[in-house]
């Protein structure tokens, strides 16, 4: 019998644990359909520079032609011991050349000077907006190291 | 609880023996396993019946025999000589009327239960992998029901990039200027659409061309990105809806098609490069856009 048990059982847990696996990935979709009316896609890169640069690159594309298209707020975070912390932040215009106006798409980059073998990455926020409204999305880029 | 859903242990045995043998004749291999492990799951200590076992182990060693070089004498042997300080610590509590049937019960079962317990932790696993968003068959693409991204596109170096300043008249004008001989340029586009601009945009490691079209209040656009790094490629994310991800093969390329918000979408990859048609577009129309890239 307890072979039984044993064998259902474990039979029974991993239908649970599969439907469980698959009932929270449908309610986590449920709960936070994204789609956007304004963002089609987007990327956002880290990459190392010379003497100690990290550059954040970013790329927007709206769904159509929007006011206001690009990063509307990049952090910088440097990697302390396993922990990330923001050590510079940027706030997007267009006379920043964050955010460019009147258009569908929008290319852009910050360069950060960080510490030599630093770990860095970026926060960036993307943004697409008109005069109906606006959305964005916050990306993390992959790390670099400072080189 | 103790009572064998197939067989009851007290009395009438030899009775139904030989219905048990003309029910077994009709059965292949597969159905005497899963037979068998059905009244094994129904067993217990109290009514386990050896009879009934032994009778499937005979017609199973008859219809699907163990192979011909595997000697279950040599092997038990050295198994014994193996573990046997083991054995001899055991053996008081061990009843030899138990030990024979179930050494061979135990035999054949590990060997189907460790195949079993592996074939359900692999599906499990891929399974959970899918749900995660991770397509374990097509590595190519991965989605959610939320956004789409491709995170192993195709590496090649790409050549030195003209300035993106210059004006082209076509997607395909733009190709050929930084090199680019594969089909990605669509040659045909709903005809209530009208150009509305070209733009290059060279960046570092990545050269981007974006066509837009427009239609009173419609837009659509292609775009085009090739890349130096497969990590750079793999950064694009897809605004998508809940509904599904459609592939769509033309000339060996899959196109994956999906909507976001009522807008349709094509993405695909082609060499090192990501593109993607998206727009105020119905689903034929896109599909068409899609087979004009191929027509030679």
């Amino acid at each position: 019998m307890r072979k039984k048990i044993g064998i259902r059982t474990l039979a029974v847990f991993m239908v649970l644990l599969l439907s469980g696996g698959m009932i929270g990935s449908a309610y986590a979709a449920v709960g936070s359909i994204n789609a956007s009316y304004y963002l089609d896609d987007y990327a956002a890169t880290a990459d190392t520079g010379t003497s100690g640069e990290v550059v954040i690159s970013f790329d927007v594309n709206a769904t159509r032609v929007m006011d206001s298209v690009g990063a509307s707020y990049i952090v910088i975070q440097e990697n302390n011991s396993g922990v990330w912390k923001g050590v510079a932040s940027y706030f997007g215009s267009t006379a920043n050349g964050m955010l460019a106006a009147d258009t569908d798409s929008h290319m852009g980059s910050i360069t950060y000077v960080g510490t030599l073998g630093k770990q860095y990455r970026a926060l960036v926020t993307v943004y697409a907006g008109n005069s109906t409204g606006s959305d964005s999305r916050t990306v993390t880029t992959d790390s670099v190291t400072a080189g | 609880m103790s009572e064998n859903r197939y067989f009851r242990h007290s009395g009438g045995q030899s009775g139904k023996a030989s219905q048990i043998y003309k029910h077994l004749s009709s059965m292949d291999p597969d159905e005497l396993i899963d037979e068998l492990a059905d009244k094994w799951d129904a067993m217990d200590d109290k009514d386990f019946d050896p009879e009934l076992i032994d009778a499937y182990l005979e017609k199973l060693d008859k219809t699907g025999p163990l192979a011909s070089d595997f000697n279950a004498e040599n092997s038990l042997a050295a198994f014994q000589e193996k573990h046997s300080l083991l054995l001899e610590q055991m053996e008081p509590a061990l009843k030899p009327s138990d030990t024979i049937p179930r050494q061979r019960l135990h035999s054949r079962f590990r060997a189907a239960r460790l195949i079993a317990t592996v074939v359900v932790v692999t599906l499990a696993c891929m399974v959970t992998a899918q749900a995660l968003g991770y397509n374990v068959f097509e590595v190519i693409a991965r989605w959610t029901e939320e956004t789409f991204r491709f995170t192993t596109p195709a590496q090649t170096e790409t050549g030195a990039a003209p300035s993106g300043d210059k004006e082209y008249k076509d997607l395909k004008e733009a190709l050929d200027a930084f090199g680019i001989t594969e089909s990605v340029a669509p040659t045909w586009y709903p005809s209530e659409f009208e150009m509305s601009g070209i733009k290059v945009s060279p960046a570092s490691g990545e050269v981007k061309f974006r066509v837009t079209y427009e239609a009173e209040e419609k837009f659509m656009a292609v775009t085009i990105r090739q890349f130096e790094s497969a990590k750079d490629a793999s950064s694009i994310t897809y605004e998508k809806d809940d509904s599904p991800v459609t592939p769509y093969e033309c000339d060996g390329i899959t196109h994956y098609l999906m909507s976001n918000n009522g807008q349709m979408r094509a993405a695909w990859t082609n060499q090192n490069m990501t593109c993607s048609i998206s727009g105020d577009l119905s689903e034929d129309e896109l599909k068409q856009m899609i087979n004009s890239i191929y027509e030679r």
